[in-house]
């Protein structure tokens, strides 16, 4: 069966890149890795991913203009951002400029690893869903404008019979 | 819009006040208790967003708190300090008490903000979807009415009428 998420990780010290994947492999996850930004852009043009953890300091492009880059191109992707230590400076560039979701310290507590990559996924299907339901309310209000445009006043009368029969909107 | 409320229970005066420094500017309001009975009633005065508990309370375990906390208000986030955490009582955590996530001691206060953001993000887009789904619901069965009224509207409405799976998850 075809994995629900798909995740890329980038970084250039393949002993990290392994790591990653031993940490998340026991999850239900498509893992797809890269040693550069630059190719982590071209897996990008191949692969639907969800979600991308990247380190910061990488050969060639850095860690946050790839992300950038990355966000750029798919804004409904979810980032993390791998850190040597502590770098405040760096990390509210990351999450300011490239909108960077969340930072993991390496070494990184397995645990709080995961839970991390479950909870910024979490948040990229609500995000997802978010619009499906904007799209939908959208595609409604069309039909309710033309429906006004064909019957002028219907809809507010039909409307208040709605609410006297009393539907309660917030009845799931 | 009026700021967002935090809980932290600590037995730990200090550490609370580490807290309030780290959060406080930030736009939460945070109220604080020094054990598991002080901070259910704390929840129950005040409309809390947020709850972080340590792992050891005086008068039980920060898991026992926060699940409990929970229970009671299920939209509540729930996050707990730890020193350290085993794979067994997280996964337990995380699926059976709808714990949002744990932060290892020590924690630093960029870390902790973000965490915190992003859990208060989550429940904003949370309640932001319901709010969709209503409408989306109400003009459902607006438009259900209108098609038993007027068939000659059915053509429109039909259009429309594509099914929405939506699983509103936590």
């Amino acid at each position: 069966m075809k994995k629900k998420y798909t995740i890329l990780i980038v970084d250039d010290e393949v002993a990290i890149l392994e790591l990653a994947v031993k940490t998340l492999r026991n999850d239900d996850y498509e893992l797809v890795t890269a040693k550069s930004g630059e190719e982590g852009l071209d897996k990008l043009n191949m692969v639907k991913a969800n979600l991308i953890i990247s380190d910061q300091k990488m050969d060639g492009m850095s860690g946050v203009d790839f992300l950038k880059k990355a966000k750029n191109l798919y804004p409904n992707l979810i980032t993390i951002m791998l850190t040597g230590y502590a770098e405040p400076e760096t990390a509210i560039k990351a999450k300011n400029d490239a909108g960077v979701y969340r930072f993991i310290v390496k070494p990184w507590n397995t645990i709080d690893f995961r839970i991390t990559v479950k909870r910024a996924l979490e948040m990229q299907h609500l995000i997802m869903e978010k619009c499906e339901l904007e799209k939908r309310l959208e595609e409604q209000r069309a039909i309710l404008k033309e429906v006004e445009r064909m019957f002028p006043g219907l809809i507010q009368k039909e409307e208040e019979a709605l609410r006297t029969y009393g539907f309660a909107s917030d009845i799931m | 819009m009026d700021k967002s409320i935090i809980l932290v229970v600590d037995s730990n005066k200090i550490i609370i006040k580490i807290i309030e420094n780290a959060l406080g500017e930030v736009s939460y309001h945070i109220i604080s208790a020094q054990n598991g009975r002080e901070g259910l009633n704390k929840l129950n005065n005040f409309n809390v967003d947020l709850v972080i508990a340590d792992q050891a309370l005086p008068d039980m375990t920060g898991m026992e708190f926060l699940k409990i906390a929970k229970n009671e208000y299920p939209d509540i986030i729930t996050i707990m300090f730890a020193g350290q955490v085993d794979l067994k009582t997280t996964i337990r955590a995380i699926n059976e008490s709808g714990l949002y996530k744990f932060v290892l001691k020590p924690w630093n206060a960029f870390d902790l903000r973000i965490t915190i953001s992003r859990a208060m993000e989550l429940k904003e887009i949370n309640i932001e979807k319901k709010r969709l789904l209503g409408e989306i619901r109400k003009n459902e069965a607006l438009f259900e009415i209108l098609g038993n009224k007027y068939p000659e509207l059915l053509v429109v409405l039909n259009e429309g009428a594509r099914d929405l799976e939506i699983e509103l998850i936590r």
